[in-house]
């Protein structure tokens, strides 16, 4: 079986303009491509420039050199750090808003169900705790059956619990949507348990330093494996965060 | 309980004012200051010949016709403004000038320049009103969140779905602000403009019984319209704003 390349990433350079004429480098010469419904994570430490990849890769950022290639008629969705969902709107509503009218939308009431918001699909942003508003996110990114997903470390800030059973719910997800995933973390672990190809990247201007294929299917893997990867991810030369 | 109790309030408190004007009407028995009796008693005649009905009527339409002007024109401007750093530079001095010109000289250059008509007298008074909604929805502008704006670009919303779901209901509280202060002071101006240049309406009517020294009736106009005033503010502005802020209050 050949897999197809669903995105194809060279950027270049990326530079923000700093005071007084000054630039400062924000990537510089990131290339990796993702494999069609393949789960990619993109780990590196704090500020290195993953969030600004991904805004590139978005189309949100068109000032930068180099080529992304990706077939305009996919369809790319997006879980951004904080859940975004416009607090005027229910669950329900924000979920619907993000399907077009043509597009072949799955069944909300199983995507409800699956994600636990069943319960909550009438409530507003703003009586969701985080978790809850952070499963609305994924529900909305799905709904619209993406051929594209890219996740900018969706399960930030929520407690180990609350993380550990998004993760598996965004797994499983994942599994029986076919779609290609991008999540960006700094979870060495997290990027273990998910990923099928982890792609390190070096402290600001973000480079490519290693990428690591994990040949063991998530469901398969345990925590003897996920340590020995997370270590490959460190000899690669990750620096992590002194404290998290 | 509670809202019985502030009810109770507000119902006693004009009583009170009703009965010091009543004592004070007494206490000077003159023409310049007319019992609440007289002032009813006006009211209950203009509004016996249908008098009352026409004028409130007239002053009604330019006011909504005013205010829709005003809320259109100075939305877009303001907007604009807010998205766009030069124009709005160019712009502000236009705007500070405005701002501070008096409603009275507004009013009297349209009905120089534009004839004594029923366009100069509207576009006069929403002239006096664009300038604040400009400078209202050009801070609710600035204000719009660049998360939400990422959100419909990542989401392919499109422009009318990214204007009638994400950037009007950011701008809602600043239309709030802008409608409310905007009614208030349109029908004030609209009396001005009627005075000064109209056959017609509230404004009208007082100018008339002022020549004649009828206190007792311009009393009774100027009662009856603020009445009509404040049912518009309770019974469609705040309805409004509240049905637009129904998902705010129940944050968990």
């Amino acid at each position: 079986m050949t897999q197809q390349d669903m995105l194809r990433v060279n950027i270049e350079s990326k530079v923000f303009d700093a005071a007084q004429g000054a630039v400062m480098p924000a990537v510089r010469g990131l290339e990796f491509c993702l494999k069609e419904n393949s789960f990619s994570c993109i780990i590196g430490p704090s500020g290195c420039g993953k969030t600004t990849t991904l805004r590139i890769l978005l189309g949100l950022d068109e000032t930068y050199s180099g080529t992304i290639d990706f077939d305009s008629s996919k369809s790319m969705t997006a879980v951004f750090q904080e859940p975004r969902l416009l607090p005027w709107r229910t669950v329900e509503q924000n979920v619907r808003l993000a399907l077009s009218q043509e597009g072949n939308s799955l069944s909300l009431d199983a995507l409800f169900e699956e994600l636990g918001l069943a319960d909550v699909r009438q409530f507003y942003p703003g009586e969701l705790s985080l978790g809850m508003a952070r499963r609305a996110a994924l529900a909305r990114a799905f709904a619209v059956l993406p051929d594209l997903l890219i996740l900018d470390e969706p399960f930030v800030s929520l407690d180990d619990a609350n993380a550990q059973r998004l993760r598996s719910l965004l797994l499983s997800l994942w599994q029986s949507k076919s779609c290609t995933a991008l999540m960006v973390t700094h979870n060495v672990l997290e990027a273990a348990m998910l990923a099928d190809k982890i792609i390190v990247l070096s402290a600001r201007p973000a480079t490519k330093i290693a990428e690591i294929d994990l040949d063991v299917a998530q469901a398969d893997r345990d925590s003897a494996y996920i340590q020995e990867i997370s270590h490959k991810v460190r000899q690669a030369g990750l620096v992590e965060p002194a404290s998290e | 309980m509670n809202t019985l109790n502030r009810t109770l309030t507000v119902l006693v408190s004009l009583a009170c004012l009703l009965v010091v004007w009543w004592l004070a009407a007494q206490w000077l028995n003159d023409r310049s200051l007319p019992s609440p009796v007289a002032v009813a008693q006006a009211l209950l005649r203009e509004a016996g010949t249908g008098e009352l009905f026409t004028h409130l009527f007239a002053t009604l339409l330019r006011v909504f016709a005013a205010f829709l002007l005003a809320m259109l024109i100075g939305s877009a401007i303001g907007i604009t403004l807010g998205l766009n750093q030069s124009i709005n530079q160019f712009v502000d001095p236009w705007l500070v000038l405005l701002l501070n010109i008096p409603a009275l000289v507004i009013i009297v250059l349209a009905y120089i320049w534009f004839g004594l008509n029923e366009a100069a007298a509207i576009g006069a008074v929403a002239l006096n009103k664009i300038p604040n909604v400009i400078v209202t929805l050009r801070e609710g502008a600035r204000s719009l969140d660049p998360q939400l704006h990422e959100l419909s670009k990542v989401y392919r919303f499109g422009f009318i779905k990214t204007l009638r779901h994400v950037v009007i209901p950011q701008l809602q509280p600043f239309f709030a602000s802008a409608m409310r202060s905007g009614i208030s002071l349109i029908w004030k101006i609209v009396l001005v403009v009627e005075l000064l240049g109209r056959s017609n309406g509230v404004g009208f009517q007082i100018h008339l019984y002022f020549q004649l020294f009828d206190v007792a009736t311009i009393l009774a106009y100027t009662l009856a319209f603020v009445f009509i005033m404040l049912s518009v503010e309770y019974f469609v502005l705040q309805p409004l704003e509240k049905h637009s802020r129904r998902w705010r209050g129940q944050a968990a």
